[in-house]
């Protein structure tokens, strides 16, 4: 679009000093600090030791211990980290919350009453509690001797699993889905919302099954909203941090993810350098699977859909 | 034991409630086979729930619905042999219209081969054949519709269901679709119920009216008959176009019939009897009125209000009292009027309807 298809009500200068607030709380608060990170990742700067007090450039020093492949893996490591992350991230976002939400939503479509209003609210509720609460519950919920989960499993004959110390990552999977899938429930129940009826009553005169009705018709208009809760959640997933307050990454960093391990280098070993190194990766990410869900986006509104 | 009907399409005291709102109230219907049988009501009124319930959309709150013979008021839409067009034409936005049309061949698991051919078939037959690889948002308003019909007719079925298939329209391409869905209902022979709250679209259309009011079906009849002995004054007021002019007076008994009296103008009736003085309404069609600019002959007294003339006639709008009624003069040229004059209506022309609606008088 050309700049003449706006009509201006204001001059320009005018409108930049309504633009500079919002540019310089940006500037000041994302910019700025994405930059410093990015120049201290080439250093060696700590909080304690040596380097403390004469920080200097180590070049690419940083990223290439965190890629060191004759180590990497071992336990405490960030390549223990980015598989824990991959597996946290299938497991909890994209075998998890993404297809349960669908299911739920799904589920729901036609059935209004209490037993939708049950569900959607505690799901929502799930995610909107604090983290540090519903974190406290999980421990609770899954401890050995006294949890929740135990006794449920005790009924159906199950002998006590010790969840923390046997299923470390596990845990924390079972808990991202409880606690995050009501955003794909909510984002699939307003995509089924906006079908017209006439959609589904069309297939149900000429006699389509569940199944077919879901392949052919349901799916298909659906599926831009599927790639938006993929990405956006997988792009959360990612970065979550909650789980920390329920293992705190262990036992022995079996179920440390890479935002874990980046709190841990820069926040307890107090090494700010190798932290900044690995949130420049977290960053690129990040940032491919956001320009992934932009560029999603804006096709999706030339098309209309 | 049931009864089982003659006709092809049953409805038996066919209710439908929604919480408290009676949508449909036991309406009873029974439709021939091949007849096209029109709907017709003003919004709100139970067509498209009346719809809805043959199409096994809705369950009915009491009341049968057979169809050909079989009671299918239990069954689930598609065991019930139906096809439905509904007012948004719901093609599948994502599918060419095709794999739209193929759909319900595809569904009942029809071989490949014999879908393409049929589709082909079917398209050939609504002249949309050259455009069938085309999504539904690259083609026209018309086209959609005609593709909605293809993919109603594409596996035969025994009933066909319209909601206001036209609605969508503009007027041009809706007189087009009148002519095309009335021919190819005829050429088919499928069994139709349409729905529409337009009576002019029913007039043209339909073997058999319905008129339904508040949930109930007043009146059924063919067009003319609805037309010249509407039932009461709610579908006199519906049907024709401008429809009948209605005015409100008083009816007294006189020697040897009774007396109508209105604003300013008084009508004896021979062959009505009353037996006391009571409110009642005239009716007569506006294409059945004439006007008289003389003020000294007999005649309701009106006030000129608008002229509009239309091509072959002119539509002229006047006030008796506070009441709008309409006169329709065949003539091209535009009259020279007065703002004063008398309508004035055969006798034998007029209708007269009681207290409480319903027809006393119908012309001869
Ligand atoms: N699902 C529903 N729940 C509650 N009330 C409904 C429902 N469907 C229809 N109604 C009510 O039933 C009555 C009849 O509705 P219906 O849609 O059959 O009217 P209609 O004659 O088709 O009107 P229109 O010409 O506006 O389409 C209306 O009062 C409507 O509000
Ligand atoms: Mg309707």
């Amino acid at each position: 679009m050309k700049r003449r298809d706006y009509v201006s009500i204001l001059p320009r200068s005018v409108a930049f000093a309504f633009l500079a607030p919002a540019v310089l709380f940006l500037a000041t608060f994302l910019i700025f600090p994405v930059i410093w990170v990015l120049v201290i990742s080439f250093t060696n700067t700590a909080l304690t030791g040596p380097a403390g007090t004469s920080p200097s450039f180590v070049g690419v020093s940083n990223f290439s211990q965190l890629f060191n492949f004759a180590r990497w893996m071992r336990l405490g490591e960030f390549g223990n980290a980015l598989v824990n992350t991959v597996i946290f991230v299938l497991g909890s976002a994209l075998l998890g919350q993404v297809p349960l939400g669908l299911a739920i939503a799904m589920l729901f479509h036609k059935r209004r009453g209490l037993s939708r209003e049950l569900v959607f609210s505690l799901a929502t509720m799930a995610w909107i509690l604090p983290g540090v609460a519903v974190a406290f519950a999980w421990i609770a919920f899954l401890d050995k001797d006294f949890g929740n989960l135990n006794a449920i499993l005790s009924v159906f004959g199950i002998s006590k699993i010790d969840w923390y110390f046997d299923f470390p990552l596990y845990s924390i999977i079972l808990f991202n889905v409880w606690r995050g899938t009501a955003f794909s429930m909510l984002l699939f129940s307003a995509a089924l919302g906006n079908i017209p009826p006439s959609f589904w009553e069309t297939a149900d005169v000429i006699g389509a099954s569940a199944w077919q009705r879901f392949r052919d018709i349901i799916f298909p208009l659906i599926r831009p909203n599927l790639f938006t809760a993929l990405i956006l959640v997988t792009l959360w997933t990612f970065n979550v941090f909650t789980p920390y307050l329920i293992t705190g990454g262990g036992p022995l960093y079996r179920s440390e993810t890479v935002s874990m391990y980046t709190y841990r280098i820069a926040f307890k070993f107090l090494e700010f350098g190798r932290g900044a190194a690995v949130a420049v990766i977290m960053m690129s990410i990040n940032f491919i699977l956001a320009t992934i869900y932009l560029s999603l986006q804006r096709r999706r509104s030339l098309y209309g859909r | 034991m049931t009864i089982v009907p003659q006709s092809f399409l049953s409805l038996q005291d066919l209710t439908k409630a929604f919480g408290k709102v009676i949508a449909v109230d036991k309406v009873s219907l029974h439709i021939e086979k091949g007849k096209f049988f029109a709907l017709l009501g003003p919004s709100g009124c139970g067509k498209t729930t009346t719809l809805r319930l043959v199409a096994g959309l809705e369950k009915p709150s009491s009341g049968r619905i057979f169809i050909d013979g079989r009671d299918v008021t239990a069954l689930p839409p598609q065991k019930r042999d139906v096809a439905m067009v509904f007012q948004d034409y719901a093609l599948y936005p994502h599918m060419t219209l095709r794999q739209n049309i193929g759909y319900p061949l595809k569904v009942r698991g029809f071989p490949k081969k014999s879908i393409a051919t049929r589709v082909e078939e079917v398209a050939e037959h609504l002249m949309i054949a050259d455009i069938l690889d085309r999504l539904p948002s690259q083609v026209s308003g018309g086209q959609q519709q005609r593709a909605a019909v293809a993919r109603a007719i594409v596996h035969a079925p025994k009933i066909f269901l319209f909601d206001e298939p036209l609605s969508n329209l503009d007027a041009k391409l809706r007189l087009e679709a009148r002519a095309f869905l009335k021919h190819l209902q005829k050429e088919l022979g499928i069994t139709t119920v349409y729905v529409t709250h337009d009576q002019a679209e029913a007039m043209a259309m339909a073997d058999e009216i319905g008129v339904m009011f508040a949930g109930r079906v007043v009146q059924v009849g063919s067009p003319l008959e609805l037309y010249r002995y509407p039932k009461n004054r709610d579908v006199a007021a519906f049907i024709g176009n401008p429809p009948m002019n209605i005015l409100p007076g008083r009816l007294e008994p006189k020697a040897g019939g009774s007396q109508f009296s209105g604003e300013g103008y008084t009508l004896f009736f021979e062959s009505i009897h009353v037996l006391e003085d009571t409110r009642a309404y005239l009716g007569f069609r506006p294409e059945q009125a004439q006007l008289m600019c003389d003020l000294k002959d007999s005649g309701i007294p009106a006030q000129l209000y608008a002229v509009q003339p239309l091509g072959s006639e002119v539509l002229i709008t006047l006030l008796v009292g506070t009441e709008t009624v309409y006169v329709k003069l065949y003539s091209e040229s535009l009259p020279a009027l007065p703002d004063l004059v008398r309508v004035k209506v055969d006798p034998s022309r007029l209708y007269l309807f009681d207290s409480t609606g319903a027809c006393i008088k119908v012309p001869k």
